[in-house]
């Protein structure tokens, strides 16, 4: 190693402004170096500086940021002493960033064609084809089906999958020689992350480009990495080979990280005794949904579009009260609609849901008040379903003041009341939700759930936003509010070692079919369908390639 | 795609008929029937005393007032919806005739104060947000907030002052007949162009300002960023479309508020336009011609909305496939 590092960071340190006259450094006196060709995992919570960090790799700081001291030398430069025109022929063209949300990261009015094109010309990356060649010989490279038909789209026309691989298609447009990957699967679904991975871990064998994944989702770092940086509040924890750190952590901090990681456990309990004696709180029969499918015949005759397709096909399940059926699936398989159709989001058109015995009708503006009280929802994204102008107290007041009828004063108490009951502090109540954190704005959406007192709740990729600990704390309290108040749960998630913590029973989607439904201990260790037993490799070859990483660079 | 754009086209004209038959009842109940009907004050009061009860009752039958209101408007709303604006009250002139030039003209101040307009705010508004809260961030911000807050018959007689008082530059009004050749027209509105553009071309620089520092805070404008795109094409092909959505249905008001101010506009420049023909027909109680300008004053209006709303499409492919799913 005489060679001088690919990457070199010097006392590296970036601030933010948080009022005038103070300023938090986010990446605090950091130094390390990366050695041409190397995978560097950079790991910790989110807020401990690891984002800013990559972006420093490319000489670049979100407004309200600066760098305040210490040099990235790239091949030798420093980056962070070039000019602008210096700085476009760098960026893109020696280092590439493959940012964190594929979605919000393309321009919705251009096409994935004229965002590759752009590059391509930018960097004068074509050779010797056209630069729509290029663009297609590039979303060809990404496994992409069909690179001409996804040249001519939008981002929003395209599945998560998809549009991760673009991201990853542009940031190879000049073959950099270093690409920083920011979170790159946390959008995706277990096996399309598998599939996602794999590419890029191919290329890099290929190129021998330098890679930093930058990820809170330690099972993707210890699949990638040779390396790992555990950061927190803006220092470097732990420095050194994944198998070292996995399985040796020094610091107190990175061992709680590791245990957080779920798992999947063989001995997941069986199915508790009570399914079979309770009548269910819910149960469905025989449901089809199909998108595109209401609305007149007429007007389909005349505006013929694409044929509906059927989003689900025959589900029948039931939960007990008290209990947790996981539905798990791919985005797409039909499991969020399974949910809307339940909470009335979306209306059905054929079969049957019982709630107690009795039919639920269509959309929850048609149910009385008892039954969208005793029904509740929790969605994906808080940031975006708790109102952002209201208080934290407004938010948990409302169903209080409505189902209720509470007062100001009484609802109050309550609100405090529930806060503790999700360990949040009673401090938060005048905050708006873009003060929070995205745990503790979760939280905030659960208080809410149960300010209802509701005998079922339906999760939608409750934690699928969260760092690992803090899924971890969140899991363990909708167990307790579970027990506590005799909810039962319908518990979707595409990750499948969460819901096989939560769940005493598990329904397998795949295309809006079941493909298995039975109690967790089964579904684990004697799958029917070859779908189930898939879906179960790609999650143990996650911890197991961990693993094998890991004695490889024993010997 | 295309049958979802046709389908919300014919949407928006179903409801513009309405609006335009709505527009009709209003200005029909306006002018003919409050007060002191259409016939006692098209004539002068000197010469209203030589006519008898009698006489007068005779010419309100021949003009078909004496029908019952309903009757009335029906033929109003037939007229207009027909663009068959009939003859003024007393002198028999067909009324198309009479506002032909007036409209053309007001509509050649309007057009050309519409692009001026647009033209001027995306170049401030890009240069704005090159830098917020720059130096000439800064200074393009605080002279809009003082302009925006000038009203328009303060800006025009600063105008006539300066260009035509102290400058000389040009004559304080202009003494260009309704019919002069067009030519003559469109270099005729240049100074009443700037000044309609003074208060307008605030308000919407504003509203592009705030849509391009929210567009140029977006995550695809960093990867654009971070990916080498220099910040010319950030700027004028990654954030200002997005950034002229929300501007956009303010420009649609801009020309219905054109409508408004071009009356006081024209008045100080004396600009041979619509803006003076509704003027005069309004204190000669032109009941048809005043029916004329305010419809076809309406259609504009409809017409901008619809017109705010395609470019809207065509700049976000999102409400495009919105669109077609409801």
């Amino acid at each position: 190693m005489t060679q001088i590092p690919h990457i070199d960071v010097r006392n590296l340190r970036l601030v933010y402004k948080t009022g005038p006259g103070t300023e938090l450094a986010a990446v605090d006196d950091i130094s390390f170096s990366i050695g041409k060709g190397e995978t560097l995992g950079i790991v910790g919570e989110s807020g401990c500086g690891k984002s800013s960090l990559a972006r420093a790799f490319l000489a670049y700081t979100r407004p309200g940021a600066r760098i305040a001291g210490g040099s990235v030398l790239v091949s030798g430069t420093d980056i962070l002493s070039l000019d602008a025109a210096q700085l476009l022929q760098f960026r893109g063209r020696k280092a590439a960033m493959v940012p964190q949300n594929p979605l919000s990261s393309l321009t919705p009015h251009r096409t994935i064609g004229q965002h590759m094109v752009e590059l391509i010309r930018q960097h004068n990356a074509a050779g010797s084809l056209t630069p729509r060649d290029k663009a297609l010989e590039l979303l060809a490279a990404m496994e992409l089906p069909d690179p001409a038909a996804i040249f001519k789209r939008y981002p929003h026309q395209l599945s998560g999958g998809q549009r991760q691989r673009v991201v990853i298609a542009a940031a190879l447009v000049a073959e950099p020689e270093l690409i920083i990957l920011d979170e790159p699967t946390t959008a995706l679904d277990k096996t399309v992350e598998t599939q996602v991975l794999d590419l890029v871990s191919r290329l890099q064998k290929r190129t021998g480009t330098t890679l930093i994944y930058v990820s809170h989702d330690l099972n993707v770092v210890a699949r990638m990495c040779e390396r790992v940086l555990v950061m927190q509040k803006g220092k470097v924890l732990e420095d050194g080979p994944t198998l070292e750190v996995f399985t040796q952590p020094k610091t107190e901090y990175a061992r709680s990280l590791i245990a957080a990681i779920p798992k999947l456990r063989s001995d997941a309990k069986s199915a508790p005794l009570k399914v079979a004696v309770d009548a269910p709180v819910l149960s469905v029969r025989d449901l089809d949904f199909t998108y595109g499918g209401g609305g007149s015949k007429l007007l389909r005759r005349l505006f013929p579009g694409p044929a509906p397709s059927r989003t689900l096909d025959d589900i029948s399940l039931s939960i007990t009260p008290g209990s947790t059926l996981g539905v798990v699936g791919e985005s797409g398989s039909g499991k969020s609609t399974l949910a809307g159709l339940v909470a009335g989001l979306v209306d059905g058109n054929g079969g049957k849901i019982l709630f107690e015995g009795k039919q639920l009708t269509g959309l929850a503006t048609s149910r009385d008040r008892d039954l969208r009280r005793r029904v509740q929802m929790i969605f994906q994204d808080p940031a975006s379903s708790l109102n952002p102008q209201h208080t934290v107290e407004q938010i948990i007041a409302r169903p209080l003041q409505i189902f209720f009828g509470m007062s100001r004063a009484a609802s109050r108490d309550r609100v405090v009341e529930l806060l503790q009951e999700l360990d949040l502090d009673a401090s938060l109540l005048a905050r708006s939700p873009r003060q929070l954190s995205g745990g503790q704005q979760q939280r905030v959406a659960i208080a809410r759930a149960f300010a209802c007192k509701p005998d079922l709740v339906l999760c939608d990729e409750i934690t699928s936003a969260l760092d690992v600990t803090v899924q971890a704390q969140v899991l363990k309290q909708m167990k307790r509010l579970q027990q506590e108040h005799n909810t039962a749960y319908l518990f979707i998630s595409h990750d499948l070692p969460v819901v096989a913590e939560m769940s005493d029973q598990i329904l397998v989607l795949e295309k809006g079919q079941v493909r298995d439904y039975a109690d967790t201990g089964t579904i684990l260790t004697n799958p029917k369908s070859p779908y189930t037993r898939k879906l179960l490799d790609a999650f143990s070859t996650a911890s197991a390639q961990a693993a094998q990483r890991t004695v490889k660079h024993v010997s | 795609m295309l049958a979802s754009i046709a389908r919300m086209i014919g949407r928006r004209l179903f409801m513009a008929f309405f609006i335009l038959s709505f527009t009709a009842l209003i200005v029909f109940l306006g002018t003919e029937v409050l007060p002191g009907d259409a016939l006692t004050a098209s004539i002068p009061a000197e010469e209203l005393q030589f006519y008898s009860p009698e006489q007068l009752a005779q010419m309100r039958s021949e003009l078909g007032m004496d029908r019952s209101i309903p009757v009335r408007f029906l033929e109003v709303w037939h007229q207009l919806m027909t663009f068959d604006f009939g003859t003024t009250i007393m002198k028999k002139e067909s009324v198309a005739t009479r506002i032909f030039h007036p409209i053309v003209n007001s509509a050649i101040m309007a057009g050309l104060a519409l692009v001026v307009m647009l033209a001027l705010v995306i170049a401030l508004g890009v240069l704005a947000s090159l830098k917020p809260g720059g130096r000439l961030d800064n200074a393009i911000s605080t002279t809009t907030l003082f302009t925006y807050s000038m009203p328009d018959f303060v800006v025009s007689n600063v105008f006539v002052i300066v260009f035509a008082v102290w400058l000389g530059l040009v004559p304080a009004v202009i003494f260009a007949p309704t019919n002069a050749p067009k030519l003559t027209i469109l270099a005729a509105a240049i100074v009443p162009v700037i000044a309609l553009c003074v208060h307008g071309a605030a308000y919407q620089f504003r509203l592009l300002r705030a849509g391009m520092v929210e567009a140029l805070n977006s995550d695809y404008v960093e990867r654009a960023r971070l990916a080498g795109i220099p910040q010319w094409r950030i700027s004028v092909i990654h954030a200002l479309p997005s950034a002229l959505i929300p501007m956009l249905n303010a420009t649609a008001y801009f020309v219905a508020g054109l409508l408004a101010t071009s009356v006081v506009v024209e008045a100080v420049f004396k600009f041979p336009g619509a803006g003076g023909e509704l003027l005069r027909a309004l204190s000669q109680r032109e009941i048809p011609t005043i029916q004329a300008i305010a419809f076809l004053a309406a259609l504009a209006v409809v017409f901008a909305n619809l017109i705010a709303d395609l470019a809207i499409l065509a700049l976000d492919p999102r409400v495009r496939t919105r669109s077609s799913n409801g």
